[in-house]
This record gives structure tokens, sequence and C-alpha cells, in this order.
């Protein structure tokens, strides 16, 4: 492909692609590297405190993804959760807690972390008090870590953290391993 | 309520910031690449206006998932909604920033666009404030206009008579264009002046300005809070009459006469006061009438500039390959600014 510039020089598409494709290039860059820092700014400035959403729906609306919850949920669970929460600093993660049937809070609690950084930082966090066994489980054909241990008071701390599609999921109960595992295992999407 | 006030804010902040983005990358293009053609510098400003009024919806429908939190917080390179909420003293500058500057453009663009164009489209409704001008009632003006229509290789249009006592000239009508023409204007330029300010009037037709005109008017009126759009329209007004000043100086060849027609028919529309000119004459209407009179002076004053001492017109090749890359590349770089 050839043309001829405004002064009748004929020039050819090859020797003048560098010059077309570079300095935008260069521009979208240096906009880049710019927004990235950009960006940096308001995060460290933002307080780190949690949001709370009324229902699942609006908690997916402000997520702009679909929250995983259980297909299998025991009768003596309640739904709705309890508590819904989103918090970003120092990861991105959703919070849903869950109270029994006779009214006890706090039994059932499932985490989705939305970064692959902050898994990490998560599974450091909510470690039980004391450590029974840590054992790695098949669940949903991938590998998942089952832990075992005591929590504050002595109350049972089960756990099992894998990592599904875009999120890290962990899920915190006082109920054994086995309904654990049942209700890990249910989990949609 | 809340909901939708913070999403209509996302919105009218998102599309002002693709702008902003845009006016700078192709301002910087401009420079970089030396365009010096003002119908090449048109196409590429356009994109400052029709870009983010497509990338937004487009990107929408095709990634909904764009306007939650975890895109927000794990993909995207600028997350604009942080900086609206973020809390300074207990309130939100950015946003209360952002809000006040939208309602500026906004009143802006009712008083000095949308208002005196209404007005101009309703005064060109009662066509009592025209007449036919026959060629026996101004044989000059039709032996002008033939001989340039000739030259530029198109037919001369129809040509309407402007009962007013200010000089004008302008192409009326998309459709079926007319050239409208006041006697005063008539009387004030000499032959050569004349022949320059119909070339730039026919220019207007052949590149279908009246349509273009339609176009931006519905695109700023889209756009009416953007204060990016609101500068880079006046920019596009710009380029287009410069276009048109260049066909008209290469069809008659008179590029000296041409300005002298320019500063003469504008200096006759608008005629100075010292008192206007310094906006000294007390109320604040008169001050900006008078500080918008002399910015258009300025205005007409460096396109004869320009006329005197053109610019080299040598353009890059291939501008609309150009053209795509650059909007390519920059509904990438958009695409993660949410």
């Amino acid at each position: 492909m050839s043309k001829q510039d405004a002064t009748g020089r004929k020039t050819s598409f090859g020797k003048e692609a560098p010059g077309i494709l570079l300095p935008p290039a260069l521009l979208m860059g240096f906009a880049a590297l710019l927004f990235h820092l950009l960006n940096l700014v308001p995060a460290s400035l933002q307080p780190a405190q949690a949001r709370t959403y009324e229902s699942i729906e609006a908690a997916e609306r402000a997520l702009g993804v679909k929250i995983s919850v259980p297909a299998y949920f025991p009768d003596y669970l309640r739904w709705p959760p309890t508590r819904i929460a989103l918090q970003r600093k120092p990861t991105l993660m959703l919070s849903l807690v869950f109270s029994a049937a006779d009214g006890a809070e706090g039994v059932l609690s499932i985490h989705q972390v939305f970064s692959p950084a902050g898994e990490k930082y998560y599974r450091e966090a909510a470690k039980p008090e004391v450590l029974l066994g840590e054992l790695t489980v098949p669940l949903d054909g991938r590998e998942a870590t089952l832990i075992i241990g005591k929590g504050a008071g002595g109350a049972p701390f089960n756990q099992v953290h894998w990592r599904k599609g875009d999120r890290y999921l962990i899920i915190t109960t006082l109920y054994p391993p086995e309904e654990l595992l049942k209700i890990a295992g249910s989990m949609k999407p | 309520m809340a909901a939708f006030t913070a999403d209509v804010t996302g919105y009218m902040a998102a599309t002002v910031f693709y702008s902003l983005v845009t006016a700078l990358v192709v301002e910087a293009l401009i420079r970089i690449w030396a365009i010096h053609r003002p119908s090449t510098r048109f196409k590429f400003r356009l994109l400052v206006l029709f870009l983010p009024l497509l990338y937004w919806p487009a990107f929408l429908l095709t990634y909904p998932q764009r306007q939650g939190d975890v895109f927000r917080h794990g993909t995207a390179l600028l997350d604009l909604k942080q900086w609206l909420d973020l809390p300074v003293a207990g309130t939100m500058p950015f946003r209360y920033g952002l809000l006040l500057l939208l309602a500026s453009t906004t009143l802006l663009f009712l008083a000095q666009e949308l208002a005196p164009t209404l007005r101009t489209l309703l005064a060109r409704r009662h066509r009592q404030e025209r007449r036919r001008l026959e060629k026996r009632q101004h044989p000059g003006l039709h032996a002008a206009l033939a001989e340039v229509s000739q030259k530029m290789g198109r037919p001369a249009p129809q040509v309407l008579a402007a009962n007013r006592q200010a000089p004008a000239v302008y192409i009326a009508g998309a459709a079926n264009p007319t050239l409208v023409i006041s006697s005063h204007l008539l009387e004030a330029l000499d032959g050569n002046e004349l022949r320059g300010v119909l070339a730039h009037e026919l220019a207007h037709l052949r590149r279908r300005d009246s349509w273009w005109g339609w176009v931006l008017l519905v695109i700023r009126v889209l756009m009416f809070y953007n204060p990016v759009a609101l500068l880079v329209s006046r920019q596009l007004v710009q380029d287009n009459e410069q276009a048109c000043d260049d066909v008209a100086v290469s069809a008659t060849g008179q590029p000296l006469a041409f300005a002298a027609g320019l500063i003469k028919a504008f200096q006759a529309e608008k005629p100075e006061s010292p008192a206007k000119a310094q906006g000294r004459s007390g109320d604040l209407r008169s001050r900006a009438s008078a500080m918008y009179d002399h910015a258009s002076l300025s205005t007409v004053k460096r396109r004869a500039a320009r006329l005197l001492n053109p610019p080299p017109i040598e353009d890059s090749p291939y501008e609309n390959i150009r053209l795509v890359v650059v909007s390519s590349m920059l509904a990438v770089l958009l695409f993660f600014v949410a």
C-alpha cells in the first residue's frame, strides 16, 4: 500500500507505520501509568469501613457480579444472612453472616475475596486459636483446604477455603466438617 | 433516588473524563504529527465529542460488570467513583466540585449556545425577513457568484436578501440550501472581497456544513453539561471556518482581499464603541457582551492573519488509518477507566 503525500513524495504504509503507531501507543502508555498512580491516592486516603447491604441483590448490584450462595441450606440455618457487608480495604471482600434458626448468631460465615492478593491476607487473619488439623480435600473438582480447630472460648472452628473462578471462598462454621463440606460443595455460581 | 443521582453523576463524570483524555491525546497528536490542515484537525477533534458518547454505552452493553466494585477495584486502571466519594474534612469536595462545574457549563451552554440557536431558528422561520434577490437587482453579486461557482465546480445556489441593518451572509437550510446576504454587506465589500466571501460560503455548501451543524447541535445538546465538549465544539467551528477560508483562497487566489472582506464584515456588524470595548459601560451584561465581541474580533483577526501567512499544508498521510488507530487505542485505555 503506498500513497503520495502533499509534496508529491511516494510513501509506503510500512515506512509510515512506526510514526503512526508509536506516538499514540506511547501517549496511551503514559496515560495508563498516570491513571494507575491517580488510583492509588483515594485508595490510600479512604477509611477502611465496610458497607452493609439490605439484600443479596443490592450487594450484587454494587459488586457487578453474582454472589455465591449455597444451594444446600439446612433447616437449622436462617435465611437471609443477618449481615451482608462489603469491605474494600485491605482487600475487596464480601461477607455473609448467618444465624441459626434458634437465634444463635454468627454460626456460619461465607467470605468471598475478589482479589488474588487478598486471599493470603484473609487466610492469615482468620485462623483458629487452636489448630487440630489441616487437610486437603476435593471440592467441586478442585483442591480445598479444610481446617479443623477451636475458636474463641473453645467453640468449634471449622473452615474450608478454595478458589472458585474469579474469587476465593472461605466458609467458617461451628457445625461439623461433614456439614461444612456439603454446604461448600453446593456453592452456586 | 440517591442511587439514581449517584449513577447520573457517575455517568457525567465518566463522559467528561473521557472527553478530557481524548482532547489531550488528540491535541498532543495534532502537534506530534504536525497536522495543519483545518479539515483534518476537524476530524480528529470530532473524536472528543463522538467517542465519549459512543464508548460509555458500548462498554456498558458489552460488559455490564464494569460498573461493579469487582471491576473497579480489581481490574480498572482508574476508579473515578473513588475520587468522587473521597471524603475530605467531612465532605466530598470532588463530587461537589464536579457538580458545580457541570452546572456552570450547563448555564453557559443554555445562554451562549442553545438560546441563540433557537432564536436564530425561530427568526429564520419568519421568511418575510428574506426576499429573493433577482439578477437585475444586483448584477454584480450574481456575476461574482457565477464566477466563483464555476471555479469551484458547483452550481450557484439561490440567493435571498436579508432585510437586516447589519451586514450578514450565511447559508440557510440543509436540504435545500440558499445563500442569504444583506444589502449592507453588499455595499461594504468591493468586488474581490465579495468573491472571497462568496467562495467561503460556497465552501460551507461543498463541505455540507449545514448537516454537520445539525449533527454537532444534537451532540452538544446530549453533552450540555460537558465543559470539554463546550470548548472543543468552539474549536471545531473555528476549524470549519478555517477549512472554508482555505477553499475560498484557493478558489479566488486573493487572500488579502478575502481577509479584508472578513474583517470589514465583522467590524461593520459589531461596531466597537470605546466604552463597550473596554467593558466600562456599567452593567454586567454589557461587560460580558464587550468581552464576547472582543474574543470574536480576535478570532476573526487570527483567521485573517492565517490567510496572509498560511501555515504549511503538508499533512501526514494515512489520515483515516490514524483516526482508526487513535480511536481503537482510546477505546482500550478508556475501558479501564470506570
